[in-house]
């Protein structure tokens, strides 16, 4: 991949791929940082021939891959917030609170990676494949599961789809 | 277990995304179960998006992490450019070692074979003694030689 390509690569891909890194870390600097090194990753790996659905799909795999390397030193972090005072949130926009916001960590990463990509990203069933290392007949199923959940999670918390509307 | 989908959950998620809602959607999300979690779990993703994309800080800049990734490509270049010649020296290291092991026994035998008179070979063999140990510290020397070769350079 040349730079120009690669510059074009991440003007398509990296705002939204950045917004999910933030929503499952709840880090910003974090995140930022996991991001430079998924396109790191991507540049190393020089995909021969790759669209950009097979391009979004591999940042998102690395991008999993390394939320979970960073998953002991979150739950050691998340450990640590708990036994402190409560800081102040990071909350960009007033419309969605951060209890809101929250809600997401209720799922597993890969469940998160999942929903993002079908119903953030628009991901066909092969590309969400691809990043989560599953049959493509399984992401149906997967998708049924993790999107039940997530519906009961927002139910419980008074989140009204009819708000959006 | 049954998975139930519905041909209109697409459409939903397009309103969701264009926040274009046709009347008939509407009712359609009140009575199907599938297109009302879609929509539900569509618009708070949507809507989670939104808040973390409006965030103020620049996106990393892509010319840095091109950068990054050349260094880094960079910097694995040695490691990797050095592997056959490490696995070229183990094995010359070991080919070292038999050669030497192979000398003490041959030039025992040349000896034996060139005795000059008057020596016994008694006595030859008292002065040699140490010939044999030859054998194991030689080829060992050789391979802790090319070792320290090798591993001084990664430092």
């Amino acid at each position: 991949m040349d730079k120009a390509a690669f510059r074009a690569v991440h003007a398509q891909t990296a705002r939204r791929l950045r917004a999910y890194l933030i929503s499952a870390l709840k880090d910003p600097p974090l995140a930022d940082d996991l991001l430079q090194e998924a396109y790191i990753r991507l540049l190393r790996a020089e995909l021969k021939d790759a669209n950009i659905h097979q391009i979004r799909s591999y940042l998102y795999k690395t991008a999993l891959s390394l939320i979970a390397d960073h998953g002991r030193g979150l739950a050691r972090q998340r450990r640590l917030r708990e036994s402190l005072p409560e800081p102040e949130p990071h909350c960009p926009r007033p419309e969605l609170s951060i209890d809101m916001q929250r809600l997401f960590d209720k799922l597993a990463p890969r469940q998160q990676a999942l929903l993002w990509l079908a119903y953030v990203e628009g991901a066909s069933h092969r590309e969400i494949a691809g990043a989560l290392e599953i049959r493509e007949s399984g992401v149906r199923v997967a998708l049924f599961r993790a999107r039940g959940k997530m519906a009961r999670i927002l139910e419980n918390h008074g989140w009204d789809a009819g708000d959006a509307r | 277990m049954s998975v139930s989908s519905c041909p209109k959950s697409n459409e939903v998620m397009q309103a969701v995304r264009s926040d274009n809602w046709p009347e008939s959607l509407q009712a359609h999300v009140k009575t199907c179960e599938c297109c009302r979690e879609t929509s539900q779990v569509a618009s708070y993703l949507t809507e989670m998006a939104a808040s973390q994309e409006s965030l103020s800080g620049e996106l990393p800049d892509p010319e840095l992490i091109w950068l990054k990734a050349k260094i880094s490509r960079r910097s694995q270049l040695p490691a990797r450019a050095l592997l056959p010649l490490k696995a070229g020296g183990l094995f010359g290291a070991a080919g070292l070692g038999l050669l030497f092991a192979a000398i003490p026994e041959s030039v025992w035998h040349r000896i034996q074979a060139w005795r000059p008179e008057g020596i016994e070979l008694a006595q030859l063999q008292e002065l040699l003694a140490a010939a044999p140990a030859a054998s194991w510290w030689v080829p060992l020397a050789a391979v802790l030689l090319f070792l320290l070769v090798f591993t001084t350079g990664e430092a």
